[in-house]
Order: structure tokens, then sequence, then C-alpha cells
């Protein structure tokens, strides 16, 4: 019934059903709903007003124009007195606890810049979540317009509290001890509390710039007057609590933010790029061969699984609309992150910090608000270079598994066997016993051959390895 | 059939102007009075308005207002 009377209000040619977007649905103002790869959102008829005048000011124009706001065109008022409007599509959404230390730090930036250029024109931000900060490659966009509400006089941030607990203290909490805020945020779609945040602190973080008044102040209010009832926003309002005092604070967060930065851990494979096992001539041939198989037709959506610092995603970047670039190594990943940063080139990369063997799954509300990597775009190529003899003898992975969870994919693949003549897989077999009968080159090939149609194949490494290219039935 | 009851709201929604909402974000009542102090030296005059008025109460130099969750409610609420 509900669903039918919003087709109804919807005047979108309906040759395909409209699909609602499980995740929005907290805001009642608006939902997001999907029709023929369109992204449409219903605005109810407040949400509607305040589009209204949002789109009169500068800043949003300005922002829009720079890229900064996702660009949105309105199709018209609704019979209900709603709007309805239509968003340029994000390639690959993403979530913050699949982001380097950077991403989640330019989000916050982002949402601190929109917040001091809608105070300026009398708008506010009503929430503060990374989860309204999508991707155009390294591009953060901020693709909530219904968050933008005017700020009621006398009224405080309300989406302060929600900024703390999803941005500024995973940041602070990486930054200070030097604890990956990932796992976090994944665990939590709320964030961390402020009590738990605070005790997660040593008394010398407590000397940390922010720690005193973000996190310990806060947590001792929150305690403090949690359940009392009173009406706080309109005691703030009496005294004369004003628009300059958030504009205060929003300045002084921007500058905390700012100066936030991840300790610098060398991780296993942060180096790689300098110290992996080809010589010149091996790597040029290994390039030669993923180029040429990305410069076989134009690619929609690549993923490039094991990455490491994103040289192939590089590669085949010219031949995609997107790549997306994962690896569980949270140090390559914000190296990728900053170099696509710094280039400004950088507008088809998706740096993502995934571990394949224990990627996102879907999850909260009826486990559809956030999706699964697969749930959100399949890919059309896939890279997976250097990376088998990961799955199979770190992550226990049975080989057959691997392929087949490849195959499900429907793309195309771009594969790298390394045998157990090289020194890599020696490495990783030296300290446990060797339970990995399925790892052989002749069982590889004919688990791909069964559910893949081999273009190519390449040795590499003088025969230590080999590269195949490989096509779905 | 759903449609009356929908557009019912509009009416409302234009007496309202373009009203703003309130979040449906709980800010947190801890969180909100930190604001203040977080706002600088106006925002901590503030917060001493606050806790004078409530200084004031104590000591029986001013009245207590109704708490707001209850002046919000309907009189005639049995």
């Amino acid at each position: 019934m509900k669903a039918a009377a919003e087709a109804e209000a919807l005047p979108v040619a309906t040759s395909s059903p409209l699909q609602r977007e499980p995740g929005s649905f907290r805001d009642r103002n608006g939902r997001v709903h999907y029709q023929d790869g369109r992204v449409l959102r219903t605005l109810g008829p407040r949400a509607s007003e305040n589009w209204q005048r949002l789109q009169e000011t500068a800043f949003f124009r300005r922002c829009v124009e720079a890229g900064s706001i996702v660009a949105t065109t309105d199709l018209g008022p609704q019979p209900d007195g709603g709007g309805l409007l239509e968003h340029e599509r994000i390639p690959f959404v993403s979530y913050p606890y699949e982001w380097p230390f950077g991403m989640l730090k330019d989000a916050a930036l982002l949402h601190l810049d929109l917040m001091r250029d809608a105070l300026a024109e009398g708008f506010v931000l009503k929430d503060a979540t990374p989860y309204n900060v999508q991707w155009q490659g390294a591009r953060p966009v901020f693709i909530d317009i219904p968050s933008f509400e005017p700020l009621p006089p006398g009224a405080p941030w309300a989406g302060y509290r929600q900024f703390c607990e999803l941005m500024l203290y995973p940041l602070m909490l990486q930054a200070y001890r030097g604890v990956d805020f990932r796992p976090l945020l994944r665990g939590r779609i709320d964030g961390i509390p402020a009590g738990e945040m605070r005790r997660m602190l040593s008394a010398r973080d407590l000397l940390r710039r922010g720690v005193l008044l973000h996190v310990v102040a806060q947590s001792l209010l929150q305690r403090r007057y949690a359940g009392s009832g009173r009406d706080v926003r309109g005691a703030l309002t009496e005294a004369g609590f004003d628009k300059s005092l958030i504009e205060r604070n929003v300045a002084k967060l921007r500058r905390l933010v700012a100066g936030l930065r991840p300790p610098d851990l060398p991780t296993e494979w942060g180096d790689y790029e300098k110290t992996h096992s080809y010589d010149a001539a091996e790597h040029a041939a290994k390039a030669d061969f993923v180029e040429r198989a990305a410069a076989r037709r134009r690619w929609r959506l690549v993923w490039d699984i094991g990455c490491n610092t994103g040289a192939f995603s590089r590669l085949v970047e010219p031949r995609a609309d997107c790549v997306v670039a994962m690896d569980a190594d949270w140090l390559a990943i914000e190296r990728l992150y900053a170099r696509e940063r710094a280039d400004g080139s950088g507008r088809r990369i998706l740096p993502l910090v995934v571990n394949l063997a224990d990627a996102s799954p879907s999850q909260g509300w009826r486990g559809a608000e956030r999706r699964d990597l697969a749930g959100r775009g399949k890919p059309d190529l896939v890279l997976c270079l250097a990376l088998v003899h990961h799955v199979v003898i770190t992550a226990n992975i049975p080989l057959a598994d691997f392929v087949d969870w490849l195959a499900g994919l429907g793309a195309s693949v771009v594969i790298e066997f390394v045998s157990r003549e090289d020194e890599m897989v020696q490495a990783l077999l030296a300290n446990r016993e060797d339970q990995y009968d399925d790892y052989h080159p002749d069982t590889f090939r004919s688990l791909m051959a069964e559910r893949f149609r081999i273009r190519e194949e390449r040795p590499l490494k003088g025969g230590k390895r080999f590269i195949l290219l490989a096509e779905p039935h | 059939m759903r449609r009356p009851a929908y557009l019912a709201l509009v009416p409302a929604a234009l007496l309202a102007g373009t009203a703003p909402a309130y979040a449906y974000l709980d800010p947190g009542t801890g969180s909100m009075i930190l604001q203040a102090l977080l706002g600088g030296a106006a925002g901590v005059a503030i917060a001493g308005k606050l806790y004078w008025r409530r200084f004031m109460v104590m000591i029986g130099m001013r009245r207590d207002d109704a708490p707001p969750a209850e002046q919000g409610k309907p009189r005639a609420d049995p």
C-alpha cells in the first residue's frame, strides 16, 4: 500500500519500479529511491520549503559548483505539497569504516566547512554523520540535502554530539592512541559515546588538544543531565545563546581536526612500491599485461582487490568510469588516498580499507541499512594481483571457495598466481604447517578454466608466477 | 485513500512558514550545555547565567519555572 502511494506521488515515467534505499529512513522529511539507475529523493512539505530557501543561498550554489555538495535537479512540486529531487549518482557507495584516516578527516573538515558557510547564511546542518559524505574518486561530496535547515534563533547545534561520536572521537583515537577506528565504527552504527571514549584514553591523553572539553566535559555533563527532562534548549535560548557561539565552536573544531595526524606506523606492505619482489623488466611485463587487458574495452566498475598503493589501479583508471581500490593495509590505502587527493586528477579511484577475508557485511536495521561490497555494485573487471597466496595461506580460505566467489561476481578477471617457489610464498609458509594441497598452479588453472574462459596467460618472474586474463562464461 | 490525510499536512506546513524542524536526532542535554562553554567567553557568560538562575532558585530568591516537559503537555490532559 505504502509503496504504491509513494509511486503514485512520483511523476517520473515508471518504466521500472521505484526501489527504496533501505538506509534512508531516519529523517522522515525525505527519502531516497532509485529508478533506472537514477537517484531520486522525495521531500515532505517542510523539507521542500527548506529546499526552496536553500537553493537561493550563495553558499549552496557555490558548493554545488565546486562539487562539494551533490549536483541536484528539482523535478518540481508534488501533489502532496512535497518535492522531488534528482541527485547525481555516486559511482560506488562507501562507509566510514572502510575509509583511511585521511578520508574520515576530510569528510569531517568538509562537514565543518559546510557548517561555517551555512551558518553565515542562517542555515545549519541538523545532523553530523560521515555517512552523509560520499566520494567521487578521492573528492568528498556531501549528499544529504535535507540536512540543511534554517537555524532557529538561539538554538544550539543539534548535530554536535553526533559529530563527536562519529567523526571527532574516531579521529582522536587513531591520532592520539594509534587505535584503528574502523572496527569501532563498523561495530556501532551510531559511533563512540563520550563516556566510552573517555575510558579509552589515558591520563596523559587528558592534556591533548580537545580532550578535556570535547571528551571529558561532555561525558560528565551527559552523565549529569541524563534523563533530566529539562528544556535545556529553551533555557539556552533564554540565556542568550546565539549563532556566534556555534560559529566559534565550529572554527575551533576545524583547527583541532586539521591538526590531527595518524602516528606514522610502518606496516608490512606500506613500502611495497619500493620493495616488491619484481625487477624493473618483469614489473614492466606485468604492467603491460594489465594495461592490454584493460584496453580491451571501457569498464564501468573495476575492483582492484589487494591493490596495495594502487599502482595498477592507476594503470586501468583511464579505461574505467570508477576503480574501487581495496587493500587490508590501511597505510597503503592512506598513501594512495593522499596521492590521489594531492594530484587533483584523482576523480575515478576510490581507495578503501577492506580485508576480503572479513569484508564489510550487510548490517544495520534489517541488515540492509549498510550493504556488503557486492550489494553496492558488482564490478565488470576485477584485478587480483599478488593476492591469491594471501587468501589461501594467510587467511586459510580454500582456493576453490575463492575462485567460486570470484566467478560469482560475473566479471572479467586479471589474476596473478604466485607459486611455491616464489620467496613471498616461502615467507608465508616459513612458520606454519603446510596444509595447502590445493595451492598448486595446476589446481588453480583447472579451477579457473571450469568457471571462466581463459583468454590469455603469461609467465612472470622467470616462471615463479603467472598472470591470467579470464572472462566469465 | 491515503492522500487526503497526506494533504492535510500542507496547510500546517504553510502556517508554520519555513519553520525550522528540530532535528530527528537527540542532541543530548549535556552536549547542548557544553556548547555554551565551547563558544568562548560569551558562552561562559551564558553558562554562568544558566547556573546563576538555578542558584537563585536554590536560595529562594527566584521561583522555579514549571518544567518544560509539562509545559508542552495539553492542560486538559487527564
